[in-house]
């Protein structure tokens, strides 16, 4: 069978793209759509760094078919990222030291990002609870869970990443 | 894996008549996460893959029993109180981001460690609404895992049909991390009880064989008896000692053989002390 | 001295000493606009994916291609045919030898996993099926993973030099000889003794390890990689290639997690050398399952500890038979058995001395770098042996390791003059930042000089 069209919405934009039977999202978000934050760690479902919000939700895209995604909402880091500036969640990690080797950091802070929609202001133990399925081989959970507590502290005062 | 084609059919009638045409060659996956994972490392190459993610048996409903759709992420089942031991199960599984994408009738098919929330459903007695283009049938949870997980060519897992428990649950997950882990074992009890005496006794163990497996012997034990220091310690032992647990990644086979008996007592001792 | 330092990093009296700097790399990561090696994507790019051992010692009897040939995508295949000098080892940079490892399996395979043939692909997956379609004709010969039973008669021989075991200087082991042990043991109250035995670790980084490689219209090769250690790749991948080191330009620094499991060079010779044999941009990415099973682990090591100790805690005589399981080949463990044996008596002053530290070959994955490799596993046992010592004599282990610890100019087993030692210091502090009370006789004592008394 030949490629199909598929539609979605990538970060506020409307997008169509051309994939092969079931060709992953990560492939295609990396690969076709050039958006490479999303990263290739474990392709198991494993590591958490190709974590993208779908709908608002984590999900992992390496385990993702993208013609499931047709008409629906996919935001990757690239679009958290504003046009100046950063979101506070990417504030509060670059602040705090959140970041060593970077790989894990697109899927930690979007994780983030949906935890803190959901429950502005998470207990540690929900933090910890919400990020385990992210991997950061360079062991920086301590670092992390403040930047997860110092970016909801910045949200409830009301920054908005500018 | 070179995939020709990928269905995303948009009902079950239109599923199963796919599943009936393309034989069984055609794969079938719900969340993906096992066969996507499987795939990308060329493990399975197969030619056509049917996915379910748009079949609508994405619900939960109550009629009587609690109806399961097959492709319910565990997600939905973790938000959904009806059932406490199943909410929970489904929490203890993965991670967020993965429960937002695996679902309870995959689960089912989770190779040992996995499979939290088939555990918990074994200990409900849970069965299986099974179809085909035909018809349906109904079959028993645990002769599914009796039969090493095989369905008749051509049929897909519906729904999973779930008893509104008569007496206390109890499920416990014990892994090496406190989230996001694999089991080392899990088990999940529910035990009537009337007046001071066990009327019924299901317990689920996984970990400790290729599927979950009920601990007949140690419900043998129960039933009839009280439930006290010296009952709790006997069924234990006994569970402990009728399973020959495997050794992987996560744990040993020893390891896992004494942990059935440690958390078994660490259940009845909990369900002892509740309220009934 | 350190404090001083640290008091005018407290007064801000430096920009960066004791302060907190932004992150260079920072902004990038947060907005994942860092570039990875897999971040690199050239048009008309192929993918490689290896032809792997599925058993950990065999004779390669024969290889059938034709299945794979067939597969929409394939491009071509490499063997050991196509590399100039298939036989290397990474650390000859540094003089050790001899060659040991194949870029590419010739007649023999040494460890589960061990890449036997090359294959390129238009896509990932065209790569990944036609490695499932090659028919290895393998004939599998009797292997051995244990360090001890490797080195006894009759052993099953994994190295070409026909022994299993790395040869230092003629030796079959890298040797301290310090005093006399023997002598030390006869005078001895008690002796100590104990094995000790650590597993295989894999770094598991989050990013796995690989690179691309693209020709480019002058001629040379630029090579996107994840390597640790640039100039370790680029050289060992000219010499494997026969190149001049100018016809490669390395392009490195960003590396997602490594700990020493980027060290080693393995995917960047076969994709230049595919890169070159194509013309084409080559990548090849280590899967997660390929990372675990043929990334270099940390080693397994067994360590045998023989003390003599008198009933006051001195440590009198000190013997070491080590084995370091450096799996099939070379890569890093000569090099870490040699620091190994500087440090595995530990940081205490023993007047006897004895080591025998061994690098032994078995069909295990090769082991290499990892965070103190060599050294960490001494530390392991070592401590674990001070314990049994203190229990032995009945001596609390801080006292038996405040009484043994080496001292400025102390001389230590493998003839160095111990400098800038600290260690009597870090452990008061350590007592100190774990609520411990340490008793005044160990309060008194310091690093400069052994009978007590104050340092300037």
């Amino acid at each position: 069978m030949a490629s199909k069209v598929v539609s979605f919405t990538l970060n506020g934009r409307e997008t169509e793209v051309m994939v092969k039977p079931l060709t992953t999202l990560q492939v295609v978000l990396r690969e076709q759509l050039g958006h490479t934050a999303t990263k290739t760690g474990c392709r198991q479902g494993g590591c958490g760094s190709c974590t993208v919000l779908l709908n608002g939700e984590p999900v992992l895209s390496c385990l993702l078919p993208a013609e499931d995604v047709a008409g629906q909402q996919v935001t990757t880091l690239e679009g958290l990222t504003p046009i100046d500036g950063l979101h506070p969640v990417q504030r509060a990690f670059f602040d705090h030291y959140a970041v060593q080797c970077g790989y894990c950091s697109p899927g930690m802070i979007l994780t983030t990002k949906a935890l803190l929609d959901r429950n502005p202001t998470p207990s540690r133990e929900e933090i910890v609870e919400a990020i385990s399925g992210n991997i950061c081989r360079c062991t920086g959970y301590t670092a992390i869970i403040e930047a997860v507590e110092a970016a909801a502290q910045a949200l409830k005062g009301g920054q908005n990443g500018r | 894996m070179i995939v020709k084609d990928y269905f995303l059919p948009e009902s079950l009638d239109e599923a199963v008549t796919l599943l009936a045409e393309r034989g069984p060659d055609l794969l079938v996956m719900a969340g993906g996460t096992i066969a996507m994972m499987r795939m990308n490392e060329g493990h399975l190459l197969p030619d056509q893959v049917m996915g379910l993610r748009r079949v609508g048996l994405d619900a939960i409903t109550i009629n009587g029993k609690l109806s399961i759709g097959a492709t319910t992420t565990l997600s939905t089942l973790a938000n959904n109180e009806s059932v406490p031991m199943l909410s929970q199960a489904a929490r203890s599984a993965a991670s967020w981001s993965l429960r937002n994408m695996a679902t309870v009738g995959g689960n089912l098919f989770a190779r040992n460690p996995y499979g939290d929330v088939a555990t918990a459903l074994l200990a409900l007695n849970a069965d299986l609404r099974v179809i085909n283009r035909n018809g349906e049938r109904v079959l028993p949870l645990a002769d599914f895992f009796a039969a090493n997980r095989q369905l008749e060519p051509g049929e897909l897992l519906a729904d999973i049909l779930v008893p509104p428990p008569t007496g206390q649950t109890v499920y416990h997950k014990f892994g090496r991390r406190a989230y996001n882990t694999p089991a080392v074992v899990t088990i999940a009890a529910h035990i009537t009880r009337d007046g001071d005496s066990v009327t019924a006794a299901s317990i689920a163990l996984n970990g400790v064989a290729a599927t979950p497996v009920r601990a007949i012997p140690a419900e043998k034990m129960l039933v009839g008896q009280p439930l006290n220091g010296e009952t709790i310690t006997a069924a234990a032992q006994a569970a402990a000692e009728t399973v020959d647990p495997p050794s992987d990644a996560v744990a040993s086979g020893w390891y896992r053989q004494r942990m059935v008996r440690v958390i078994l007592e660490r259940v009845l001792t909990q369900i002892m002390e509740q309220e009934q | 001295m350190g404090a001083n330092v640290l008091e005018k990093a407290a007064e801000k009296k430096y920009r960066v000493v004791g302060q907190s700097v932004p992150r260079r790399d920072g902004m990038g990561h947060v907005t994942g606009t860092t570039k990875f090696v897999g971040d690199v994507h050239y048009p008309g790019m192929l993918h490689l994916k290896m032809v792997r051992s599925p058993v950990p010692h065999a004779k390669i009897n024969g290889i059938d291609f034709s299945e794979a040939e067939k597969v929409p995508g394939f491009v071509r295949v490499l063997t050991h045919r196509d590399v100039p000098k298939n036989i290397y080892t990474i650390l000859c940079l540094i003089g050790v030898g001899p060659d040991d490892e194949p870029v590419l399996a010739v007649d023999k395979v040494r460890y589960q996993g061990e890449p036997i043939a090359a294959i390129l692909a238009e896509t990932e997956e065209a790569a990944l099926e036609a490695v499932a379609k090659v028919k290895l004709d393998l004939e599998e010969l009797p292997a051995v993973f244990d360090v001890e039973e490797a080195l006894k008669p009759g052993a099953p021989i994994v190295a070409d030099t026909g022994v299993n075991y790395f040869i230092y200087e003629g030796h079959h082991c890298r040797r301290v000889r310090y005093g006399d042990v023997e002598a030390g043991f006869a005078q001895a109250d008690f002796i100590v003794e104990e094995t000790y035995n650590t597993k295989p670790i894999e770094h598991a980084p989050t990013e796995t390890t690989g690179c691309v490689a693209k020709p480019e219209a002058d001629g040379r090769v630029t090579v996107h990689t994840n390597t640790q250690a640039l100039y370790f790749s680029l050289d060992n991948t000219a010499l494997i290639l026969q190149v001049p080191f100018q016809k490669l330009h390395f392009v490195g620094g960003t590396v997602g997690g490594g700990f020493g499991g980027k060290v080693d060079v393995i995917t960047e010779p076969i994709t230049t050398l595919a890169a070159m044999k194509t013309g084409r941009p080559v990548k090849f990415i280590y899967s997660r399952a390929e990372e675990m099973q043929v990334s270099s682990p940390r080693s397994a090591w067994r360590l045998k500890y023989k003390d003599g100790v008198m009933k006051d805690g001195r440590i009198v005589a000190r013997q070491i038979t080590s084995y370091a399981d450096a799996g099939a080949y070379n890569r890093h463990t000569p090099y870490a058995v040699t620091k190994h044996a500087a440090n595995v008596a530990g940081p205490y002053t023993i007047p006897n001395v004895h080591i025998d530290a061994h690098c032994v070959f078995t069909n295990h994955t090769p082991g290499s770098a990892f965070r103190g490799f060599g050294v960490t596993m001494a530390s392991f046992a070592i401590e674990l042996q001070m314990d049994k010592i203190a229990a032995t004599v009945g001596l609390d282990p801080w006292t038996i390791r405040f009484i043994n610890a080496y001292r400025n100019g102390d001389v230590r087993p493998h003839r160095k003059v111990a400098e800038d030692v600290t260690f009597i210091e870090t452990m008061q502090a350590a007592a100190k930042l774990a609520g411990h009370e340490l008793p005044e006789h160990l309060l008194a004592m310091n690093s400069w000089d052994r009978n007590g008394g104050q340092h300037d």
